[in-house]
């Protein structure tokens, strides 16, 4: 379903009530199912002993329509070289969904063929066609494919404006900052690195390994404004009056509800940005005021992955970061104002992850039962032989939350099942209901090559899962949105961003668990722009597009 | 057929002290597979609960090692440990390798050797603070159940502070307020001064934010600060200030932090 009418919703898809059951075996079961799916394991070089930084950064994920036709097809950088052999790596992989969770390998025809070492991507219809076009962080200069209206992807790097550092990139994220209505990019950068000339190794906790970031150049991070057509450029906007930091992670978002951007970056071993634009468009940099630049502690952190949920529930996004090993993952309480409280160890999140290097994090209502859980994928940057002589593990089990009032408590393999143990040196993940039974699956991409992709059994038709539509915008997906929910026991908040989770650009919708309640609930959505409008009457178990001007 | 009741009565006699050790209340909701570090506590709280304080095995490269720890040589110390454990199994060698892994932050190895040196017989001069030393590596390497079971096996030995503040840190993480609280004053109560008192104060202060309680919040940093007058309390000063409103003294507390920290 490649457009829709501007009716009030659209109903898309009614779960069939026939799948309704008494629920699985586990109530945070996930069934892994990447071979039938046609993922599984793509190429890479087999050395489990990294040699440089650059070749444990990657690789993210993401969810596009690239075919439109209507569900989500994956795309992912090239990722699993090595500096030694670059051409081992799996280079970008264009995996079309056919649909009942299988994929096919569509790289060539779609266009994304993509040789070079590539890391972050974000997802956004850059030139207002309705088709969903994609960026690609890369060591060297970036890219950006422009979806075509017969299939497949021109690659418009160079015209669009978008490849003209040779900067490594980690992680971009699509949003209106100066408020003309289109999407304009944040560019997070890593440091300058070049890999035929190797940073000298460094000592870490009495082990030899290789150099860097600490030591190594900050690169600027990159802000470009479009041009109203799917070209750019560059912009400062007061972005560039910051110090050069090692850029991992970016998200935008209103985290005031006021109508404007504001936009989180995630740096390595250093304070995290937090910008908020001024009354005259300008943003400044408040991360230390905001309290969101350092922890509790006033130390910088990695910061990894970037997740955002509203776990107080006052309809703020709160931001939950991951670190790494011997740190805590981070929980930003959002209190508004746009100031943020380190509750980690308040929300029992704290001392639990210490042992754990974490990447790809999530919030997601996994049993639908209205509540949102967190989900932090882990793994080593270290090789497998140091790890085993310090007594780590490169491999790494996946940690799960599930929140109970104020505080999370972890999930054990007895209520998930094993996929919740399964070790991995995992890295990027997105979710999303590739299934359309109403909860949200997942696919994880580990270091070494493996993409899994694991269905939630989650009891169908508890679910409501809402996309947005902007008709004649050129943010036709409202990114940079708040959807609610609400005619439950309590309103659920959902942002709609072009990146997160780590390196990856997750789906562009909302899933909310409706639990036992038969509805009918509403939504409320605020618009980038900041108004609002609610859409009534649905109903558990059915996907809606709710479309800007058919509400109330 | 007797050895066969002997060990199901053994087996019994196990399990009831990981039950009377691992209190109802404080164990992880969700079910996970009973650590094996909380049975060898048992254990060691039956031996070393009422057991006088033991002479060193008086091995001339353990005295030697001890010496280097203090002395801040670990190298050395590693040597002479790891050479008499090539001669014989020594729990004494494995205590001061724990010690020296966990000085690396080498956690898992600083548990294995810990647990080593708490073998049933054994006994050397600071095997009583062995718990805590374990509890601490059990802590670190996500074994939380356990620890909590070490450190209240050294609140009991020891009856110091430090296992308290370990054990209130952790009530905190597991959302048990007024438990935290009632530890973490009975902590203060024995840090009667200096960074211990500070940072006890701190802990005190994340109670306070918990039940939104910003002024008690900010009066125990600035106890805190005052007598220890670190970065991170700085930081947390600051923190509490600017919700408060008070962003005068946020924004000074914050520069005094960074140019702690040099920055």
């Amino acid at each position: 379903m490649r457009s829709c009418r501007p009716l009030a919703v659209a109903l898309l898809l009614g779960f069939s009530a026939s799948c309704l059951d008494d629920g699985p075996e586990f109530p945070y079961g996930m069934t892994e199912v990447s071979y039938p799916a046609g993922l599984g394991q793509l190429p890479s070089h087999s050395n489990r002993d990294p040699a440089a930084l650059i070749e444990v950064k990657g690789g993210g994920l993401a969810l596009i329509d690239g075919d439109g036709d209507g569900d989500l097809d994956l795309f992912l950088p090239a990722c699993g070289g090595s500096v030694t052999d670059p051409d081992m790596s799996s280079g970008g992989r264009y995996m079309e969904n056919l649909g009942r969770l299988k994929f096919r390998d569509a790289t060539k025809a779609s266009g994304l063929s993509f040789s070079r070492w590539s890391f972050g991507t974000a997802v956004g219809d850059v030139n207002g066609d309705g088709l969903d076009d994609l960026f690609v962080c890369a060591h060297g200069p970036n890219s950006l494919f422009l979806q075509q209206a017969g299939g497949g992807f021109h690659d418009a790097s160079a015209s669009s404006g978008l490849a003209q550092t040779s900067a490594w990139s980690a992680a971009a994220s699509f949003g209106d900052l100066d408020g003309d209505g289109d999407l304009d990019l944040y560019i997070a950068n890593y440091v300058q690195f070049d890999p035929e000339s190797l940073p000298k190794p460094m000592m870490f906790r009495g082990a030899e390994v290789f150099g860097g970031p600490l030591g190594l150049s900050a690169e600027p991070d990159e802000v470009y404004l479009n041009e109203g057509d799917g070209s750019f450029v560059p912009a400062s906007l007061g972005f560039a009056a910051v110090k050069a930091a090692y850029g991992l992670g970016v998200v935008s978002a209103d985290f005031d509800g006021d109508g404007t951007l504001e936009v989180f970056v995630g740096n390595d071993s250093g304070p995290n940005f937090f910008f908020q634009r001024g009354a005259d468009g300008s943003f400044s940099e408040n991360g230390l005021t905001s309290g969101i630049a350092f922890d509790e502690n006033g130390l910088g952190q990695a910061t990894m992955g970037i997740a955002l949920g509203d776990v107080n529930r006052d309809g703020r996004p709160d931001v939950f970061t991951t670190n790494f090993m011997g740190d805590r993952n981070t929980l930003h309480l959002n209190l508004g104002d746009l100031f943020f409280d380190d509750a980690t160890r308040r929300w029992g999140l704290g001392q639990i992850s210490v042992p754990y290097l974490g990447w790809a994090t999530t919030f997601l209502d996994m049993d639908c039962d209205g509540t949102q859980e967190l989900l932090v994928f882990n793994g080593h940057v270290y090789g497998e032989t140091i790890c085993r002589q310090q007594g780590w593990s490169q491999r790494q089990p996946a940690l799960l939350f599930r929140q109970v009032e104020n505080r999370f408590e972890p999930i054990h393999a007895a209520e998930a099942g094993d996929w919740v143990q399964q070790q991995g040196i995992e890295r990027g993940a997105v979710c999303a209901d590739l299934d359309r039974d109403g909860d949200l699956d997942l696919v994880v991409r580990d270091l070494t090559g493996s993409v899994r992709l694991l269905r939630n059994d989650a009891a169908p038709g508890r679910g409501i899962l809402l996309s947005l539509q902007q008709p004649g915008s050129m943010n036709r997906r409202a990114i940079g949105s708040r959807v609610a929910l609400l005619g439950g026991p309590r309103p659920q908040y959902r942002w709609i961003t072009s990146s997160g989770t780590y390196q990856s650009a997750n789906a562009q919708e909302a899933q909310f668990g409706t639990g036992s309640h038969k509805g009918p609930f509403q939504a409320e959505v605020t618009w980038p722009d900041g108004s609002s409008e609610r859409f009534p009457a649905l109903m558990p178990g059915m996907n809606f597009v709710l479309v800007r001007g058919s509400g109330e | 057929m007797r050895a066969g009741l002997i060990v199901i009565l053994f087996l019994a006699l196990l399990a009831g002290l990981v039950l009377i050790v691992v209190q109802p209340g404080q164990q992880d909701p969700s079910p996970e597979p009973t650590d094996p570090a909380i049975a060898l506590l048992a254990g060691a709280r039956v031996e070393l609960l009422g057991q006088p304080r033991s002479p060193s095995s008086g091995r001339a490269p353990l005295a030697a090692a001890r010496k280097h720890l203090s002395a801040g040589r670990p190298e050395r110390a590693r040597e002479l440990i790891l050479g008499e454990l090539e001669g014989a199994w020594s729990a004494e060698a494995y205590y001061l390798l724990g010690i020296l892994e966990s000085r690396a932050r080498l956690w898992q190895r600083a548990v294995e050797a810990l647990e080593r040196s708490l073998v049933p017989g054994a006994r050397y001069p600071e095997k009583s603070i062995a718990p805590f030393r374990l509890g601490r590596a059990l802590e670190e390497t996500g074994r939380i159940p356990a620890a909590r079971v070490a450190y209240r096996l050294d609140h009991d030995l020891s009856g110091d502070g430090e296992a308290l503040f370990r054990l209130g840190l952790l009530d905190i993480e597991a959302g048990q307020f007024a438990q935290a609280k009632t530890r973490l004053e009975d902590a203060l109560r024995r840090f009667t001064q200096g960074p211990d008192r500070a940072r006890t104060l701190a802990a005190l202060s994340d109670i306070c934010l918990e039940g939104d309680d910003l002024a008690g919040a900010r009066q125990l940093l600035e106890e805190a600060v005052a007598l220890r007058p670190h970065s991170e309390l700085l930081h947390r000063l600051a923190r509490v200030c600017r919700r408060m409103g008070d962003g005068e003294a946020a924004d000074r507390h914050t520069l005094a932090a960074q140019g702690l920290q040099g920055g």
